[in-house]
């Protein structure tokens, strides 16, 4: 999560107004999601790298990096789309086991790789925005979207206090590594339950004392924050309005052409 | 001189059980400089909570330009507006995701209009010389940094009266000497300062009055020459003396300081007295 903050705050495409950003994620991603096709997909995250690595200069090193997380999450669950259970051999491939079979059909395949591809494609709509986005600008966009305060507000606290948390966390760790916290499994198992359990407390404990720093600043029950005015230069609409172009020729060309 | 805020009797006891405040009647005059001394556990934070209404005493009161705080919402916000509090941990009080959200959420609470919160953000931002610093996460900042964003979070509702909660604890020396030459800014401005520290050097060199709490009693309150000189005092609340007040106390033994001219409170004024 840190990673992702640092590349976001670093991005060449942070002053952009997020409004217009948040259109040239969302847009695309209902688009790839409804579209059922692999090959638009496939344009939406050539497009979407392309305006991450390209535009927002975020490193290729550090986008593979991040990406390949949700990738594994996806490559196991489509796992589970791609084998069926059957109870006599069938399909491409199979494997027999007791009492039933393990098979992989072209129907699954093809269920399988729609799948993934359609997650790849709607993956890379949010990490453009995630990489190009600061959190808290973000959360400000949905409240002018009027998304309910409390989930406007709630997500500013989550967001800044994950990072204390994250922060005592790690002091948690290397204190109990120096007290060879981590040897063994029963040490591993009692060293995660106490840091659990502590962290718990502690973020209770500083829950209390924010609210105590938030009254003695004339805290109402609303948070409120100066938000700099964003701008929108020419190029950015003109950048945005191509990807839309693009995107939609290409999904009239998929429907047209009938590619898969 | 009238006081600005003050407090009469003022009884505290946490869930019934632990007496934190006992009886603490004092009060603090425009343009003071004023150091809370006192063990972890005497009464110095609870103290301060009372001073700008979030903890309510459970007997005696405070006043605020003579008049009793009341605790309506309205009534502790105009209070709050008056007297800031900067806490121990910045942390603690950072809420927001860059500096300049953090240093506006007190103007933006005043209900002010947005010119006039954006004025006083970017000049408490300033104040605190954190120019560059407005679109930066607080989590990447350093200690001394988060410090200076937490004062100037305070520092942007314009109050009268500031609580600095042991400011310089994990600071390193050289903010802690920024924080010096802010707190000097401030006292020529006509603020009144009340800092509670452990840091008896610093008590000694700059507060006008100490304050001694013991035990949630209020133990001294006098100048700093006074509750130094008082051995049995320091005895009794565990303080030690100030290093430069032992050296000028042993030069004085030995007939050379005169300590009729005051005991110094900085190098130079030693060297200026020798």
């Amino acid at each position: 999560m840190v990673s992702l903050d640092q590349a976001a705050q670093r991005s060449a495409m942070v002053c952009w107004n997020t409004s217009w950003k948040a259109l040239l994620a969302i847009l695309p991603l209902i688009a790839c999601v409804a579209a059922n096709s692999i090959s638009f997909a496939a344009g939406v995250l050539a497009v979407m790298s392309g305006v991450t690595l390209f535009f927002g200069k975020t490193l290729w090193r550090v986008y593979c990096r991040l990406f390949a997380v949700p990738l594994v999450f996806l490559l196991t669950g489509t796992a589970a789309i791609l084998v069926e259970f059957v109870s006599q051999p069938t399909g491409l491939f199979f494997l027999r086991a007791p009492w039933f079979c393990l098979c992989i059909t072209e129907e699954s395949m093809q269920a399988a790789a729609l799948a993934f591809g359609k997650s790849v494609g709607a993956v890379s709509c949010l990490y453009m925005l995630a990489l190009s986005t600061p959190s808290h600008r973000f959360i400000a966009v949905m409240a002018r979207w009027r998304v309910p305060k409390i989930l406007t507000e709630l997500m500013t606290l989550i967001y800044r206090f994950l990072f204390i948390l994250l922060e005592v966390q790690e002091e948690m760790a290397a204190s109990a590594a120096a007290r060879l916290g981590g040897n063994g499994f029963s040490a591993t198992a009692r060293t995660f339950t106490g840091m659990a359990s502590t962290l718990f407390l502690t973020a209770m404990a500083r829950a209390s004392a924010a609210y105590d720093a938030m009254e003695a600043r004339c805290y109402d029950g609303e948070l409120a924050f100066l938000e700099p005015a964003e701008t929108t230069s020419l190029s950015q609409m003109a950048i945005t309005l191509v990807c839309f172009i693009f995107l939609g020729l290409l999904l009239i060309l998929v429907k047209r052409k009938g590619w898969v | 001189m009238k006081a600005v805020l003050e407090t009469w009797d003022l009884c505290y006891t946490y869930n019934g059980e632990t007496l934190a405040l006992n009886h603490v009647t004092v009060a603090f005059y425009k343009g003071e400089r004023v150091a809370v001394l006192g063990n972890n556990g005497a009464g110095k934070s609870t103290f301060f909570s009372m001073l700008n209404g979030l903890r309510k005493p459970d007997s005696g009161g405070v006043k605020y330009n003579g008049a009793p705080i009341g605790y309506s919402r309205k009534e502790l916000i105009g209070l709050r507006q008056k007297v800031g509090e900067v806490f121990q941990e910045a942390d603690r009080q950072i809420i927001a995701a860059t500096v300049e959200a953090e240093v506006s959420f007190g103007p933006m609470n005043l209900k002010l209009p947005r010119e006039e919160a954006a004025r006083r953000t970017s000049g408490a931002i300033r104040y605190m010389n954190l120019d560059g610093y407005e679109r930066r996460s607080p989590h990447c900042l350093s200690g001394g940094e988060k410090k200076r964003v937490s004062i100037a979070g305070v520092i942007a509702m314009e109050p009268e009266i500031l609580l600095f909660d042991e400011p310089t604890a994990s600071l390193d020396p050289y903010h802690v000497a920024q924080l010096e030459e802010t707190l000097e800014r401030m006292h020529r401005e006509g603020r009144t300062l009340v800092i509670s520290t452990h840091d008896v050097e610093f008590a000694y060199r700059w507060a006008d009055r100490v304050l001694v709490f013991h035990q949630g009693r209020l133990a001294a309150d006098g100048t700093p020459e006074q509750v130094f000189s008082n051995q049995e005092l320091l005895k009794q609340a565990c303080l030690k003396q100030p290093v430069l007040w032992q050296a000028a106390a042993l030069l004085a033994e030995r007939g050379l300081l005169a300590p009729e001219k005051g005991f110094p409170k900085t190098v130079k004024e030693l060297s200026r007295l020798l």
